[in-house]
Protein backbone atom coordinates (compact mmCIF):
# COMPACT_ATOMS: atom_id res chain seq x y z
CA UNK A 1 0.00 0.00 0.00
CA UNK A 2 2.02 2.60 1.29
CA UNK A 3 4.75 1.34 -2.05
CA UNK A 4 2.07 2.09 -4.25
CA UNK A 5 1.51 5.65 -2.44
CA UNK A 6 5.00 6.17 -2.83
CA UNK A 7 5.45 5.24 -6.99
CA UNK A 8 1.91 7.46 -7.25
CA UNK A 9 3.54 10.28 -5.87
CA UNK A 10 6.68 9.76 -7.47
CA UNK A 11 4.78 9.55 -10.86
CA UNK A 12 3.17 12.74 -9.76
CA UNK A 13 6.33 14.93 -9.12
CA UNK A 14 8.01 13.18 -12.43
CA UNK A 15 4.84 14.08 -14.55
CA UNK A 16 4.13 17.77 -12.90
CA UNK A 17 8.38 18.89 -13.36
CA UNK A 18 8.46 17.44 -16.76
CA UNK A 19 4.97 19.71 -17.69
CA UNK A 20 6.60 22.53 -16.13
CA UNK A 21 9.49 22.53 -17.97
CA UNK A 22 7.62 21.93 -21.20
CA UNK A 23 4.78 24.42 -20.43
CA UNK A 24 7.46 27.51 -19.78
CA UNK A 25 9.56 26.56 -23.53
CA UNK A 26 7.81 28.28 -26.68
CA UNK A 27 7.38 24.82 -28.34
CA UNK A 28 3.96 25.05 -29.64
CA UNK A 29 5.92 26.19 -33.30
CA UNK A 30 8.90 23.62 -33.33
CA UNK A 31 8.28 19.80 -34.65
CA UNK A 32 8.80 17.64 -31.88
CA UNK A 33 12.54 16.24 -32.15
CA UNK A 34 13.53 19.71 -31.60
CA UNK A 35 11.30 20.37 -28.91
CA UNK A 36 12.05 17.46 -27.17
CA UNK A 37 15.94 18.20 -27.46
CA UNK A 38 15.31 21.64 -26.26
CA UNK A 39 13.28 20.18 -23.10
CA UNK A 40 16.11 18.11 -22.39
CA UNK A 41 18.66 20.57 -22.71
CA UNK A 42 16.57 22.89 -20.59
CA UNK A 43 15.67 19.48 -17.84
CA UNK A 44 19.45 18.79 -17.85
CA UNK A 45 20.41 22.35 -16.74
CA UNK A 46 18.06 22.71 -14.39
CA UNK A 47 19.10 19.04 -12.58
CA UNK A 48 22.54 20.29 -12.50
CA UNK A 49 21.55 23.57 -10.72
CA UNK A 50 22.21 26.20 -13.55
CA UNK A 51 19.45 29.08 -13.54
CA UNK A 52 17.18 27.91 -16.78
CA UNK A 53 15.50 31.18 -17.31
CA UNK A 54 18.27 32.05 -19.67
CA UNK A 55 18.21 29.30 -21.73
CA UNK A 56 14.41 29.42 -21.97
CA UNK A 57 14.47 33.38 -22.86
CA UNK A 58 16.98 32.18 -25.66
CA UNK A 59 14.40 29.37 -26.77
CA UNK A 60 11.94 32.04 -27.04
CA UNK A 61 14.11 35.01 -29.11
CA UNK A 62 14.66 32.13 -31.52
CA UNK A 63 10.94 31.33 -31.92
CA UNK A 64 10.48 35.08 -32.01
CA UNK A 65 13.01 35.98 -34.68
CA UNK A 66 11.85 32.57 -36.81
CA UNK A 67 15.87 31.43 -36.41
CA UNK A 68 16.07 28.00 -37.75
CA UNK A 69 15.40 25.09 -35.30
CA UNK A 70 18.93 23.62 -35.43
CA UNK A 71 20.22 27.20 -34.88
CA UNK A 72 17.87 27.55 -31.67
CA UNK A 73 18.96 24.09 -30.36
CA UNK A 74 23.11 25.14 -31.16
CA UNK A 75 22.07 28.59 -29.43
CA UNK A 76 20.50 26.97 -26.04
CA UNK A 77 23.24 24.76 -25.84
CA UNK A 78 25.77 28.05 -26.21
CA UNK A 79 23.96 29.31 -23.18
CA UNK A 80 24.73 26.42 -21.23
CA UNK A 81 28.01 26.25 -21.63
CA UNK A 82 28.60 30.02 -20.59
CA UNK A 83 26.32 29.47 -17.71
CA UNK A 84 28.76 26.61 -16.80
CA UNK A 85 31.61 28.41 -17.33
CA UNK A 86 30.14 31.22 -15.58
CA UNK A 87 29.16 29.39 -12.31
CA UNK A 88 33.47 28.09 -12.43
CA UNK A 89 34.46 32.01 -13.00
CA UNK A 90 32.09 33.22 -9.80
CA UNK A 91 32.66 30.59 -7.72
CA UNK A 92 32.68 29.35 -5.05
CA UNK A 93 28.71 30.24 -4.47
CA UNK A 94 27.21 32.41 -7.64
CA UNK A 95 23.80 32.91 -6.76
CA UNK A 96 21.23 32.45 -9.79
CA UNK A 97 21.34 35.53 -11.03
CA UNK A 98 25.10 35.99 -10.96
CA UNK A 99 25.56 32.71 -12.75
CA UNK A 100 22.57 34.23 -15.95
CA UNK A 101 24.88 38.12 -15.21
CA UNK A 102 28.24 36.23 -15.94
CA UNK A 103 26.49 34.31 -18.72
CA UNK A 104 25.44 37.10 -20.46
CA UNK A 105 28.67 39.03 -20.26
CA UNK A 106 30.56 35.94 -21.94
CA UNK A 107 28.16 36.36 -24.75
CA UNK A 108 29.98 39.71 -25.51
CA UNK A 109 33.05 39.15 -27.58
CA UNK A 110 36.12 39.33 -26.02
CA UNK A 111 34.60 38.98 -22.20
CA UNK A 112 36.73 35.85 -20.67
CA UNK A 113 36.27 33.93 -17.41
CA UNK A 114 39.65 35.71 -15.81
CA UNK A 115 37.95 38.72 -15.74
CA UNK A 116 34.69 38.02 -14.08
CA UNK A 117 37.36 35.91 -11.65
CA UNK A 118 38.20 39.72 -11.00
CA UNK A 119 35.22 41.20 -10.68
CA UNK A 120 33.82 38.10 -7.81
CA UNK A 121 37.47 38.00 -6.40
CA UNK A 122 37.19 41.81 -5.71
CA UNK A 123 33.25 41.34 -4.70
CA UNK A 124 33.15 37.83 -2.84
CA UNK A 125 30.30 38.35 -1.18
CA UNK A 126 28.27 40.83 -2.97
CA UNK A 127 25.85 39.86 -5.64
CA UNK A 128 27.93 40.71 -9.03
CA UNK A 129 24.67 41.34 -12.36
CA UNK A 130 25.40 44.75 -12.26
CA UNK A 131 28.93 45.46 -11.99
CA UNK A 132 29.06 42.29 -14.79
CA UNK A 133 26.60 44.28 -16.61
CA UNK A 134 28.42 47.21 -16.42
CA UNK A 135 31.97 44.94 -17.63
CA UNK A 136 29.72 43.82 -20.46
CA UNK A 137 28.05 46.68 -21.89
CA UNK A 138 31.86 48.55 -21.51
CA UNK A 139 33.70 45.88 -23.96
CA UNK A 140 30.39 46.21 -26.30
CA UNK A 141 31.54 50.03 -26.57
CA UNK A 142 34.71 48.97 -27.24
CA UNK A 143 36.68 49.50 -24.31
CA UNK A 144 39.92 47.15 -23.96
CA UNK A 145 38.60 44.23 -22.12
CA UNK A 146 41.60 44.64 -19.72
CA UNK A 147 40.60 48.91 -18.85
CA UNK A 148 37.05 47.75 -18.67
CA UNK A 149 38.16 45.38 -15.74
CA UNK A 150 40.51 47.47 -14.33
CA UNK A 151 37.77 50.41 -14.23
CA UNK A 152 35.26 47.88 -12.67
CA UNK A 153 36.97 46.35 -9.94
CA UNK A 154 38.74 49.63 -8.76
CA UNK A 155 35.15 51.45 -8.67
CA UNK A 156 33.78 48.55 -6.50
CA UNK A 157 37.36 49.19 -4.60
CA UNK A 158 36.66 52.28 -4.09
CA UNK A 159 33.34 51.59 -2.98
CA UNK A 160 30.84 52.91 -6.01
CA UNK A 161 27.64 51.53 -5.34
CA UNK A 162 25.60 49.56 -7.56
CA UNK A 163 23.46 52.48 -8.35
CA UNK A 164 26.31 54.85 -9.39
CA UNK A 165 27.74 51.92 -11.44
CA UNK A 166 24.60 51.47 -13.32
CA UNK A 167 24.51 54.99 -13.82
CA UNK A 168 27.57 55.29 -15.02
CA UNK A 169 27.55 52.34 -17.92
CA UNK A 170 23.61 53.56 -18.63
CA UNK A 171 25.12 57.63 -18.94
CA UNK A 172 28.05 56.12 -21.86
CA UNK A 173 25.54 53.92 -23.36
CA UNK A 174 23.49 57.05 -23.84
CA UNK A 175 26.32 59.27 -24.56
CA UNK A 176 27.51 56.52 -27.07
CA UNK A 177 24.14 56.72 -28.53
CA UNK A 178 24.13 60.22 -29.32
CA UNK A 179 28.05 60.12 -31.13
CA UNK A 180 30.45 60.06 -28.48
CA UNK A 181 33.13 57.91 -28.26
CA UNK A 182 33.33 55.63 -25.50
CA UNK A 183 36.60 56.28 -24.06
CA UNK A 184 35.90 60.06 -24.05
CA UNK A 185 32.34 59.20 -22.73
CA UNK A 186 33.97 57.28 -19.98
CA UNK A 187 36.65 60.15 -19.29
CA UNK A 188 34.36 62.32 -18.41
CA UNK A 189 31.85 60.61 -16.54
CA UNK A 190 34.43 58.87 -14.37
CA UNK A 191 35.83 61.88 -13.67
CA UNK A 192 31.94 63.03 -12.19
CA UNK A 193 31.74 59.68 -10.34
CA UNK A 194 34.92 59.50 -8.39
CA UNK A 195 34.53 63.25 -7.18
CA UNK A 196 32.31 61.42 -5.13
CA UNK A 197 34.25 58.46 -4.36
CA UNK A 198 36.80 58.31 -1.16
CA UNK A 199 39.90 57.01 -2.26
CA UNK A 200 41.52 54.24 -0.37
CA UNK A 201 44.55 53.02 -0.07
CA UNK A 202 46.43 50.48 -2.22
CA UNK A 203 43.80 51.34 -5.17
CA UNK A 204 45.25 52.88 -8.27
CA UNK A 205 43.14 56.04 -8.91
CA UNK A 206 41.54 54.32 -11.86
CA UNK A 207 38.41 56.66 -12.70
CA UNK A 208 40.06 59.72 -11.35
CA UNK A 209 43.09 59.30 -14.03
CA UNK A 210 41.68 60.15 -17.31
CA UNK A 211 44.05 58.96 -18.81
CA UNK A 212 43.56 55.27 -17.90
CA UNK A 213 40.09 55.49 -19.69
CA UNK A 214 41.48 57.00 -22.87
CA UNK A 215 44.99 55.41 -22.61
CA UNK A 216 46.27 58.96 -23.58
CA UNK A 217 47.94 59.60 -20.37
CA UNK A 218 50.69 58.59 -18.10
CA UNK A 219 51.60 54.90 -17.14
CA UNK A 220 51.25 53.94 -13.52
CA UNK A 221 54.03 51.50 -12.40
CA UNK B 1 15.07 12.24 37.44
CA UNK B 2 12.19 12.21 34.96
CA UNK B 3 10.78 9.22 33.68
CA UNK B 4 12.05 9.88 30.25
CA UNK B 5 15.37 10.52 31.46
CA UNK B 6 15.40 7.05 33.50
CA UNK B 7 14.75 5.12 30.44
CA UNK B 8 18.38 4.14 28.70
CA UNK B 9 17.58 5.00 25.05
CA UNK B 10 15.65 8.11 25.37
CA UNK B 11 18.53 9.69 28.21
CA UNK B 12 20.93 8.69 25.21
CA UNK B 13 18.50 10.83 22.56
CA UNK B 14 18.78 13.77 25.31
CA UNK B 15 22.19 13.81 25.79
CA UNK B 16 22.36 13.85 22.05
CA UNK B 17 20.21 16.65 22.38
CA UNK B 18 22.29 18.38 25.02
CA UNK B 19 25.23 18.86 22.32
CA UNK B 20 23.17 20.86 20.13
CA UNK B 21 23.80 24.45 19.82
CA UNK B 22 21.59 26.22 22.07
CA UNK B 23 18.82 27.74 19.97
CA UNK B 24 15.73 27.41 19.94
CA UNK B 25 15.43 25.47 23.20
CA UNK B 26 11.49 25.85 23.16
CA UNK B 27 11.05 23.64 20.62
CA UNK B 28 13.71 20.94 21.86
CA UNK B 29 11.42 20.88 25.22
CA UNK B 30 8.19 20.42 23.31
CA UNK B 31 9.72 17.92 21.21
CA UNK B 32 10.97 15.42 24.56
CA UNK B 33 7.56 16.34 26.24
CA UNK B 34 5.54 15.10 23.34
CA UNK B 35 7.91 12.38 23.01
CA UNK B 36 7.64 11.32 26.99
CA UNK B 37 4.29 11.84 27.14
CA UNK B 38 3.41 9.64 24.17
CA UNK B 39 5.77 6.95 25.23
CA UNK B 40 3.59 3.63 25.45
CA UNK B 41 4.12 0.97 28.19
CA UNK B 42 2.99 -2.40 28.68
CA UNK B 43 0.63 -0.85 31.50
CA UNK B 44 -1.43 1.22 28.60
CA UNK B 45 -5.19 0.99 28.57
CA UNK B 46 -5.04 0.41 24.57
CA UNK B 47 -5.42 -3.18 24.26
CA UNK B 48 -3.75 -2.62 20.94
CA UNK B 49 -0.58 -1.96 22.77
CA UNK B 50 -0.93 -4.36 25.85
CA UNK B 51 1.50 -6.26 24.72
CA UNK B 52 4.76 -5.71 26.10
CA UNK B 53 6.62 -6.84 22.56
CA UNK B 54 4.28 -4.27 20.48
CA UNK B 55 4.83 -1.63 23.26
CA UNK B 56 8.65 -2.21 23.13
CA UNK B 57 8.09 -1.79 19.05
CA UNK B 58 6.14 1.24 19.30
CA UNK B 59 8.99 2.78 21.29
CA UNK B 60 11.90 2.24 19.71
CA UNK B 61 10.05 3.81 16.53
CA UNK B 62 9.30 6.86 18.55
CA UNK B 63 13.19 6.73 19.75
CA UNK B 64 14.06 6.86 16.39
CA UNK B 65 11.69 9.37 15.15
CA UNK B 66 13.21 11.59 18.09
CA UNK B 67 16.87 10.71 17.21
CA UNK B 68 15.80 11.79 13.59
CA UNK B 69 14.40 14.96 14.46
CA UNK B 70 17.37 15.90 17.00
CA UNK B 71 19.50 14.82 13.91
CA UNK B 72 17.34 16.87 11.79
CA UNK B 73 17.42 20.06 14.39
CA UNK B 74 21.38 19.37 14.72
CA UNK B 75 21.99 19.67 11.04
CA UNK B 76 20.18 22.74 11.13
CA UNK B 77 21.36 24.47 13.43
CA UNK B 78 24.93 23.37 13.01
CA UNK B 79 24.59 24.18 9.23
CA UNK B 80 23.21 27.98 10.33
CA UNK B 81 25.96 27.85 13.26
CA UNK B 82 28.39 27.46 10.41
CA UNK B 83 27.49 29.64 8.12
CA UNK B 84 26.89 32.17 10.25
CA UNK B 85 30.74 31.72 11.56
CA UNK B 86 31.98 31.26 7.70
CA UNK B 87 30.25 34.99 6.78
CA UNK B 88 31.70 36.44 10.11
CA UNK B 89 35.06 34.91 9.04
CA UNK B 90 34.69 36.26 5.79
CA UNK B 91 33.78 39.44 6.70
CA UNK B 92 36.56 39.67 9.10
CA UNK B 93 38.63 38.74 6.90
CA UNK B 94 37.83 41.66 4.09
CA UNK B 95 38.26 44.05 6.90
CA UNK B 96 34.68 44.50 7.48
CA UNK B 97 32.78 44.51 11.43
CA UNK B 98 31.94 40.97 11.73
CA UNK B 99 28.98 41.84 13.96
CA UNK B 100 25.77 39.77 13.41
CA UNK B 101 23.69 42.52 12.49
CA UNK B 102 26.51 43.55 9.74
CA UNK B 103 25.86 39.62 8.88
CA UNK B 104 22.48 39.53 8.73
CA UNK B 105 22.30 43.10 6.84
CA UNK B 106 24.39 41.66 4.15
CA UNK B 107 22.08 38.68 3.74
CA UNK B 108 19.10 40.86 3.86
CA UNK B 109 20.97 43.26 0.79
CA UNK B 110 22.05 40.15 -1.08
CA UNK B 111 18.27 39.49 -1.41
CA UNK B 112 17.04 42.38 -2.07
CA UNK B 113 19.97 43.45 -5.05
CA UNK B 114 18.98 40.40 -6.45
CA UNK B 115 15.34 41.16 -6.19
CA UNK B 116 12.99 42.11 -9.44
CA UNK B 117 13.35 45.70 -9.81
CA UNK B 118 10.32 47.87 -11.13
CA UNK B 119 11.53 49.29 -14.82
CA UNK B 120 10.31 51.62 -16.43
CA UNK B 121 10.31 51.50 -20.65
CA UNK B 122 9.38 54.55 -22.89
CA UNK B 123 8.97 54.97 -26.26
CA UNK B 124 8.00 58.02 -28.11
CA UNK B 125 5.88 57.53 -31.42
CA UNK B 126 3.05 59.71 -31.98
CA UNK B 127 1.58 57.38 -34.83
CA UNK B 128 1.51 54.02 -33.42
CA UNK B 129 -1.77 52.56 -32.43
CA UNK B 130 -0.24 49.73 -29.96
CA UNK B 131 2.91 49.26 -28.78
CA UNK B 132 4.24 46.06 -26.66
CA UNK B 133 7.96 45.80 -25.24
CA UNK B 134 9.63 42.55 -25.69
CA UNK B 135 12.53 41.34 -24.19
CA UNK B 136 14.49 38.49 -22.57
CA UNK B 137 12.86 39.52 -19.26
CA UNK B 138 9.67 38.53 -21.00
CA UNK B 139 10.87 35.61 -22.84
CA UNK B 140 9.99 37.71 -25.92
CA UNK B 141 6.83 37.45 -25.49
CA UNK B 142 4.84 39.86 -27.99
CA UNK B 143 1.64 40.09 -26.12
CA UNK B 144 3.04 40.06 -22.89
CA UNK B 145 3.64 43.36 -22.19
CA UNK B 146 1.79 46.01 -23.67
CA UNK B 147 2.63 49.86 -23.09
CA UNK B 148 0.12 52.82 -21.99
CA UNK B 149 0.00 56.13 -24.49
CA UNK B 150 0.69 59.05 -22.73
CA UNK B 151 -2.00 61.71 -22.50
CA UNK B 152 -0.76 64.08 -25.74
CA UNK B 153 -0.54 60.55 -27.38
CA UNK B 154 3.72 61.03 -28.47
CA UNK B 155 5.17 58.60 -25.78
CA UNK B 156 4.61 54.58 -24.91
CA UNK B 157 5.48 53.67 -21.65
CA UNK B 158 5.23 50.74 -18.97
CA UNK B 159 6.87 49.82 -15.87
CA UNK B 160 8.11 46.49 -15.20
CA UNK B 161 9.99 44.26 -12.94
CA UNK B 162 12.95 42.98 -14.80
CA UNK B 163 15.81 41.52 -13.00
CA UNK B 164 19.14 43.38 -11.91
CA UNK B 165 21.71 42.80 -15.03
CA UNK B 166 22.06 43.31 -18.66
CA UNK B 167 19.28 42.90 -20.73
CA UNK B 168 18.08 42.62 -24.63
CA UNK B 169 14.85 44.28 -25.49
CA UNK B 170 13.03 45.91 -28.51
CA UNK B 171 9.52 47.18 -29.06
CA UNK B 172 6.44 45.54 -31.18
CA UNK B 173 4.47 48.61 -33.16
CA UNK B 174 1.18 48.00 -34.34
CA UNK B 175 1.84 44.15 -34.03
CA UNK B 176 3.84 43.52 -36.68
CA UNK B 177 6.82 46.22 -36.25
CA UNK B 178 10.24 45.19 -34.53
CA UNK B 179 11.81 48.48 -33.37
CA UNK B 180 15.08 49.15 -31.22
CA UNK B 181 14.92 51.66 -28.79
CA UNK B 182 16.74 54.99 -30.65
CA UNK B 183 18.43 55.82 -26.91
CA UNK B 184 19.49 52.72 -25.96
CA UNK B 185 22.78 51.18 -27.09
CA UNK B 186 21.82 48.29 -29.83
CA UNK B 187 23.56 45.07 -29.74
CA UNK B 188 23.69 41.75 -32.44
CA UNK B 189 23.16 38.23 -30.32
CA UNK B 190 26.16 35.90 -30.27
CA UNK B 191 23.84 33.25 -30.75
CA UNK B 192 20.87 34.03 -33.21
CA UNK B 193 22.60 37.15 -34.89
CA UNK B 194 19.41 39.29 -34.02
CA UNK B 195 19.80 43.14 -32.90
CA UNK B 196 18.15 44.31 -29.88
CA UNK B 197 18.33 47.30 -27.79
CA UNK B 198 20.42 46.99 -24.46
CA UNK B 199 19.82 48.54 -21.23
CA UNK B 200 21.25 48.00 -17.89
CA UNK B 201 19.06 46.95 -14.86
CA UNK B 202 20.26 47.57 -11.08
CA UNK B 203 18.07 48.72 -7.98
CA UNK B 204 18.14 52.66 -7.71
Amino acid sequence: MTRRLLWLLGLLVATSRVTTAQDSLPLATLDRDVAMRLTRIVDSAGSRGLPTEPIVAKISQGVFFHAPPDRIVVAAQSVVARLEEARIALAPKPTQSDIAAGENALGVDGVTRTALQAIRSTSPNRPVAVPLGLLAQLVASKVPLARATKIVTDLIKRGASDPQLLALGNNVSADVVHGAQAMASLDVRLRGLTAVLAPVAGVSAAATDPGLASGSGPKKP
Amino acid sequence: MSDAERDPVLRRALDELRKLPPADVGAMRRVVSAAAAARVTPFDSDPGMSSPRRGRSVRVWMVVGIAAASAFVGFALRGAWTSRSHAASTAASSGAPSTAPSIVRTAASTELDAAPVQQPFVFNNSRAHKVFVVGDFNRWDPTATPMTRSSDGELWSTVIPVVPGRHMYAFMVDDSLFTLDPNAPKTRDPDLGAEGSIIIVGRP
